[in-house]
């Protein structure tokens, strides 16, 4: 198998799932490099380059707050689910629940075979 | 100045201007957050290679920096299939035939085989090629930034397919036509704004001589209004996709004024080309040069003819002619 090919598709796939693990994450209030880590520690590992812009644009849409403080005599950017942001969640969690389950359907109709689906739908 | 510091400069300088100082504060921070926490895990301070590795992983400075930059193209996907149709129509209809007249001249006419001659003729066909490409993607672009083509989108609905199969809509005008006639509007504007600094009389290599009307610059100002007209009918039916009266009417005086411009060039002689050397067979293809002006002066005249009768008969409340003729002439 074509090794940049399931790359691309495993960018995709895991693209509006990261969204998601964010906006679950800052639930909590944390800063950059913490969020990182903590995601990582899931085994959602995040390219750095990737979820600096991602928080910018959660914030810009208005799902995130943010605030600069000072915590071990250093200034950091602390990340937080707005209210907007806690009702979107709950939303794209739905979503994910539905998706989950069609594909959990998918794959059970595969399983029987697709002779005894093609006869069922006569 | 460290590593990092240099790093935190190259992705400074790619930063958007107006978040600059904000998203290099927290990039930083985050670095040396990083840089800490791995300091402390191996209980030393981090070698130069360490440092490396950690940078090397948030990537290059400009790629970095241009994740902040929101999403852009110059010519969307949406726009891209109309955007490279019109390329490949003035690529066929323009360029290729110029480049066919220019191996022609240097096939029979001796005194064009020099190389200087075809390094002038290869240098001039770069440039004409160039500006077509470079108005054809501003034209596009522009389209791109004022959303045109969103709007139109969204404005759609399957049940418009049936609509026009059934009965085409007389005073419609479909935006692609009014695309079409904007972009080769304004590369003939072009063109044209070239040619009025020229002088009157043209020598092509001592072989021809091409002299234009002797009332210059009358007729070329009068084919510049022609031509600017049509840009600006364009632009509106571009915006406003459907004929109007008041339209009609202007389009009405357009294509009079177009007709005449023709009839006055097939009166002539607006262009006189004539073989100032007899000898290298440009007698022959003087005429057939005089012919194929005459020729393209009456199908443009034929075409305004065709469209001064739909405007008539949209003006007075008549359903235009659709038939293949009337396509033929441009005239639908």
């Amino acid at each position: 198998m074509d090794a940049a090919l399931f790359d691309n598709l495993r960018l995709e796939l895991r693209r509006g799932a990261v969204v998601v693990a964010v906006l679950a994450a800052l639930r909590n209030e944390q800063y950059g490099y913490t969020l990182r880590k903590a995601l990582a520690e899931q085994g959602l590992t995040i390219d750095d380059g990737t979820l600096y812009p991602l928080l910018r644009r959660l914030e810009t849409q208005g799902l995130l707050v943010s605030e600069w403080r000072e915590e071990a005599k250093r200034n950091k950017r602390f990340y937080r689910l707005s209210a907007d942001g806690a009702g979107i969640l709950k939303q794209l969690l739905a979503e994910w629940k539905s998706i989950d389950a069609s594909l959990t359907g998918i794959l059970k109709e595969r399983r029987r075979g697709p002779s005894r689906s093609l006869l069922a739908g006569r | 100045m460290d590593l990092l510091d240099r790093y935190l400069q190259a992705v400074k300088f790619w930063l958007p201007r107006k978040q600059k100082q904000d998203l290099l504060a927290e990039l930083s921070e985050d670095i040396r957050s990083e840089i800490e926490d791995k300091e402390a895990e191996l209980g030393r301070r981090l070698g130069q290679a360490e440092l490396e590795t950690i940078l090397t992983r948030w990537g290059h400075p400009m790629l970095v920096a241009e994740r902040y930059l929101p999403q852009r193209s110059l010519i969307g996907p949406v726009l891209l299939p109309a955007y490279t149709l019109v390329l490949r129509i003035v690529t066929l209809v323009y360029l290729v035939p110029w480049l066919l007249v220019f191996l022609g001249f240097v096939i029979f006419d001796p005194g064009r085989r020099t190389a200087d001659a075809i390094g002038d003729g290869l240098q001039a066909f770069w440039l004409i090629a160039l500006h077509a490409v470079v108005v054809i993607t501003g034209v596009f672009a522009v389209l791109e930034r004022h959303q045109f083509s969103n709007r139109s989108w969204e404005a759609w609905s399957a049940g418009k397919l049936l609509k026009r199969e059934a009965a085409p809509d007389p005073n419609g005008i479909p935006r692609s036509q009014s695309i079409a006639e904007l972009v080769t509007g304004l590369i003939f504007v072009w063109w044209w704004l070239q040619l009025l600094g020229s002088p009157t009389s043209h020598h092509l290599a001592d072989t021809f001589r091409i002299t234009v009307w002797p009332l210059y610059p009358a007729p070329y100002l009068g084919i510049l209004v022609f031509l600017l007209a049509g840009v600006v009918m364009a632009c509106v039916n571009l915006y406003r996709p459907w004929w109007t009266r008041h339209r009609a009417r202007a389009r009405l005086v357009i294509d009079a004024l177009g007709l005449v411009i023709c009839l006055a060039i097939l009166a002539g002689p607006f262009v006189d080309i004539t073989a100032a050397n007899p000898k290298a067979g440009a007698v022959e293809l003087a005429k057939w040069a005089n012919l194929s002006w005459y020729i393209t002066a009456g199908i443009i005249a034929l075409g305004c003819l065709g469209r001064i009768i739909q405007d008539v008969r949209r003006m007075s409340g008549k359903t235009p002619i659709r038939n293949r003729a009337m396509a033929f002439l441009g005239a639908v």
